[in-house]
């Protein structure tokens, strides 16, 4: 009788978050998040025909697809600057220390954050070079 | 027992803390990532939260290791990682999903009555609200999958989907094999459209063991070869989630049963 009460309890809540977080919410507000804790677009199949990067040599290298490795080494937070190009956020919304730290990686005054034309595929693991259709100093 | 497993939960939670606390080695990155800070969120600019998490899971963890547990230690150690997040995500606006079992549970382990057993009405409603939020996350990542496919369900969207997945992981993980990666890519691409089928069916099949409670020790280690094998082909651990389910899954069911065993036997 215990183990049913519990159990029935949990489904409540478990059903009541679901149809909160993932349905009632993102219908309603058009948002992917529940009170700004959870954000789970990423685990989806994002499908996109634009990718952005970083780039101070006019596109002949990128920092997410060619110095992940240095960049790492170098403690820059690639992590966080990958979720913010992903995500197709606003150039305010970038934090300025993020920039600050890739100037001072690349050693340059100014950095071009670049929107490609193709998938993420052929960036990062293909390496191909794509069509630029949108560039904003930083 | 219970004390057993306070003793363990918080043991990891500070060595989790410690973890999210590892660039306390740099503080000038400290310093500039809090930059920010008060600017967004009208919070002092501080490194403090990164001492004060560290600190006070410390204590809990010394505390309730040497001498008996305190409820308000465990608040203490519940601010001190909630804290850490909220901090984290004025710094940079983007949160860590892997890290809500460990808020959430830190808060519910206040109330953890240390005095009754762990299958006792009580602490069993709280172990199962939070098995319930560990097994939630993979089933979510599932049904955001299966969300997105119902946009355009076919084959070519599908293949998409997995190979723009891939490649995300591949860019956020740090530790991945590029040996691996270069086979799938060049010529075994259909391992990779055969293992998001894979993820994709074991992350929905979490639903079962939190409609019956059962399996769940199962369940555990599956979550564990799962986060194995994403480690080996992304680069990306999951530590978070990983030492959530064997912990939540595995390690409780397990005392849950020694539990019982040493009841039987009159201990």
């Amino acid at each position: 009788m215990e183990i049913k009460r519990v159990v029935r309890t949990d489904v409540i809540f478990f059903l009541g978050y679901l149809f909160l977080a993932h349905l009632a919410l993102p219908l309603t507000e058009h948002k992917s998040d529940l009170f700004l804790i959870n954000s789970w677009d990423l685990y989806s199949f994002n499908v996109r025909a634009t990718v952005r990067d970083f780039t101070w040599d006019s596109g002949k290298t990128y920092l997410l697809r060619d110095y992940r490795t240095e960049a790492l080494k170098f403690e820059l937070d690639l992590l966080h600057l990958l979720k913010f190009t992903s995500k197709s956020k606003t150039l305010e919304s970038f934090p300025d220390h993020l920039i600050e730290s890739v100037k001072e990686f690349c050693k340059c005054d100014k950095i071009v954050y670049v929107t490609l034309k193709g998938s993420q595929y052929d960036h990062y693991i293909l390496k191909r070079n794509l069509e630029t259709i949108g560039q904003d100093d930083l | 027992m219970n004390q057993i497993f306070l003793k363990i939960y918080y043991s990891l939670l500070f060595f989790y803390s410690f973890k999210a606390v590892d660039r306390i080695i740099n503080l000038d990155v400290i310093q500039s990532q809090f930059s920010k800070f008060s600017e967004m969120h009208s919070l002092i600019p501080s490194r403090s939260a990164y001492f004060d998490t560290l600190i006070l899971c410390c204590l809990a963890f010394v505390f309730i290791n040497i001498f008996k547990s305190h409820k308000l230690l465990r608040c203490g150690a519940a601010f001190g990682i909630n804290y850490l997040y909220y901090a984290w995500f004025s710094a940079f606006g983007s949160t860590v999903n892997m890290m809500l079992i460990w808020l959430i549970s830190s808060i519910v382990f206040i109330f953890f009555d240390e005095e009754e057993a762990i299958s006792s009405e009580k602490n069993k409603g709280i172990i199962a609200l939070l098995q319930t939020i560990t097994l939630s996350h993979y089933f979510i990542a599932g049904l955001w999958k299966l969300r997105s496919l119902m946009e355009d369900f076919s084959v070519t969207f599908f293949k998409a989907g997995v190979l723009e997945n891939y490649a995300y992981s591949v860019a956020e993980g740090k530790v991945g094999l590029r040996l691996v990666t270069t086979f799938l890519i060049e010529d075994a691409k259909f391992l990779l459209y055969l293992g998001m089928g894979v993820v994709l069916f074991f992350q929905l099949s979490t639903l079962y063991p939190v409609l019956t409670r059962k399996h769940l020790k199962v369940f555990g280690a599956l979550c564990l070869v799962f986060h194995t094998t994403v480690l080996i082909f992304t680069g990306i651990p999951f530590y978070d989630m990983a030492l959530a389910s064997i912990f939540f899954l595995y390690v409780v069911e397990k005392m849950k049963e020694i539990e019982s065993g040493n009841k039987l036997v009159g201990l």
